[in-house]
């Protein structure tokens, strides 16, 4: 008998394995939570770049916020897809999208006509009312409702009004899994898909001007009302020159972002910024600094030093001198951070490499405003470097000691395996590269 | 370092962390997560089935809704962390399973074992767990919500009335239902043995 107080056996439950988390799921989450919070409060653009710099910090995480919108176009419109991809919905498209933090992607594309371009990471699923694309890395076109199917074959199909719903997926790069209620097909790059309701997809090479005999139920399926082969032809010629320009567009968009993201894409080292853009910085009190490996896991840069062609004696003794040098320097910012009023039993829980943020948390923003100000024209030899710590606040002492870092760091190693060896080793900058603002003093909030 | 619980079933953070976790402490913010993780994955993967980054996604998506209302969690001596969590994690699962179409895929063929396969223990093991997990996904969304909080999450009736709005009874009422449903598919494994 079978009743409320009669639960499973213990033994039989555990049967049913469950999922288990990734061991780093817990610091990826907490990043996160942390990057949300500073980012969900607009009205101090600082703390959106101070979140920046922890994103930068945890970059080895590949870590990505959710992202999720909905669109109705009313001309061409270009859409970012999280960190997944772009996508070029034209007039009338209607999508939603939702991209998870693990690259999981969801669109949800209702009618109308749009190219995705997808980067590779994680499922990325179109749903449209007649079937789901699954996609891993392409470029595709969906095309929903106005695709121009002959009347006869619709006809033929025998699904009456409900054929205006049809979807036509077209592959110019990689594959897709197109999915409906009667089967899946896969579409290959050069490959078209049309899907009409109640019926199996169907798979045919692309169109190209220079076909002579393509198959009779293609030709048919593809032709819009009362077109004619050589006007199918055009059309699809037209939509490939597009499909030249799209390219086109997404590479110029893409090395766009990159050249704003990617500090790499200078010409000289990361930690070294020319005159002309430490005067820039100077006028945007900004700060710019690459961080050593140090904290909980302090290594020199291993992928590096291979590179490089550091013996494993070597890497020894840069090892050992990376352990003494982040024990003192973590040691001075916990000490910065007791005397900006943080617990010593606090400081011994935080992660020493967020020690320098949660330092900055404490500090009041005009104070952060001013030594930012302050270091910035320095740098740019707008004022005098300061020579002496005397009426610095432990926050000044703290920025000063994070961004004297990279260079103490190379000195030390230097002494260890030789200058050139640690320069080399350093490269365009250490692990972490961080670009950080909070404002100029005097500067709106907004 | 914060101390980082086990993850039996019944561990809770301690309320010194937690203090700390609502003043978004990163060591203590991980502990809480570490603490919780496991058991918002094993709830989540059996609710939406085995698609990692789905799970991965609903229990990221829990924990950030976690952190954003942490600072006014308060335990007033009934509240447990876990409930509140578990509750977050379950309704995110009712709302992808709401909007998300069937699964196409048939479990059946993960009983197809082959009766080699069917004479040691772990065969049998797995056996039982797939039998479970078909039978489990065959009940409604919300019944086997009910009996997963309170079978492998061990909540309180009054906690699974109020996490998923529905009264006590019907708390019962499901968690019957479930339990006869999936008893008769453990049943069908050992008599097809």
């Amino acid at each position: 008998m079978v009743n409320e107080e009669d639960p499973f056996e213990p033994e039989l439950l555990g049967a049913w394995q469950p999922v288990d988390p990734a061991s780093d799921f817990a610091t990826q989450v907490v990043a996160a939570s942390q990057a949300e919070r500073s980012s969900a409060k607009p009205r101090w653009p600082w703390l959106a770049a101070a979140a920046a710099s922890i994103l930068l910090l945890i970059g080895v995480t590949q870590l990505h916020l959710p992202a999720t919108g909905s669109v109705v176009a009313s001309g061409r419109q270009t859409l970012a897809l999280g960190h997944r991809g772009t996508a070029v919905a034209e007039a009338g498209a209607a999508v939603d999208w939702e991209v998870g933090a693990s690259g999981r992607a969801r669109i949800a594309q209702r009618s109308g006509n749009v190219f995705y371009r997808v980067e590779r990471g994680g499922p990325f699923v179109v749903s449209t009312p007649l079937g789901e694309v699954e996609v891993k890395g392409t470029c595709f076109r969906v095309e929903v409702d106005k695709m121009g199917l002959t009347k006869g074959s619709l006809s033929a199909a025998g699904v009456g009004a409900l054929a205006a719903s049809a979807l036509l997926v077209t592959v110019y790069e990689g594959r897709v899994l197109l999915a409906s209620e009667r089967g899946k097909a896969e579409v290959a790059a050069g490959q078209q898909a049309s899907l009409r309701a109640g019926e199996m997809a169907m798979v045919h090479d692309s169109l190209q001007a220079g076909d002579k005999a393509p198959a009779t139920n293609v030709a048919t399926t593809l032709l819009a009302p009362g077109e004619t082969r050589e006007q199918l032809l055009a059309r699809v010629a037209a939509e490939q020159a597009e499909l030249v320009r799209l390219r086109k567009q997404m590479q110029d968009l893409e090395a766009e972002k990159s050249s704003k993201l990617d500090p790499n894409s200078l010409d000289h080292p990361f930690y070294a910024p020319s005159q002309a853009e430490l005067l820039q910085m100077a006028k945007e009190c900004k700060l710019s600094w690459d961080d050593p490996s140090l904290g909980t896991r302090a290594t020199i840069p291993m992928k590096q030093a291979r590179k490089v062609g550091l013996t494993a004696e070597e890497i020894d003794q840069a090892q050992r001198t990376t352990a003494e040098f982040n024990k003192q320097y973590v040691a001075d910012l916990k000490k910065f951070y007791t005397e900006v009023g943080g617990e010593k039993t606090v400081a011994d829980t935080i992660d020493p490499a967020n020690l320098w943020w949660e330092i900055s948390q404490k500090t009041d923003q005009t104070e952060m405003r001013q030594i930012y100000q302050r270091m910035a024209q320095e740098r740019a030899g707008l004022a005098q470097p300061s020579v002496s710590s005397e009426g610095q606040s432990p926050t000044e002492r703290m920025m000063r000691r994070v961004l004297k870092a990279g260079d103490d760091y190379e000195a030390v190693v230097g002494q260890a395996i030789g200058p050139d060896l640690a320069h080399k080793l350093r490269d365009k900058g250490w692990g972490s590269r961080h670009n950080s603002s909070y404002g100029c003093p005097g500067e709106e909030d907004e | 370092m914060v101390p980082v619980p086990k993850n039996s079933i019944s561990s809770e953070l301690d309320e010194l962390t937690l203090r700390r976790a609502q003043r978004a402490e990163t060591a203590a913010s991980t502990a809480l997560v570490r603490c919780y993780e496991r058991r918002v994955f094993a709830l989540l993967g059996r609710m939406v089935g085995r698609d990692r980054a789905l799970v991965e996604d609903l229990a990221q998506e829990t924990f950030l809704r976690v952190f954003r209302a942490l600072p006014k969690f308060t335990l007033d001596g009934r509240a447990r962390l876990s409930t509140w969590i578990l509750t977050i994690a379950t309704r995110l699962a009712l709302d992808e399973l709401a909007r998300k179409r069937p699964q196409s895929v048939s479990l059946d063929d993960v009983l197809q074992l082959p009766s080699s396969a069917r004479s040691d223990g772990g065969a049998e093991a797995r056996a039982i767990g797939s039998a479970i997990e078909r039978a489990a996904s065959n009940l409604g969304h919300e019944q086997r919500a009910v009996f997963l909080l309170r079978d492998y999450h061990e909540l309180e009736y009054e906690e699974i009335s109020s996490a998923l709005g529905i009264d006590i009874g019907t708390v019962k009422s499901r968690l019957h239902r479930a339990r006869a449903t999936l008893k008769q598919a453990l049943a069908e494994v050992h008599h097809g043995q």
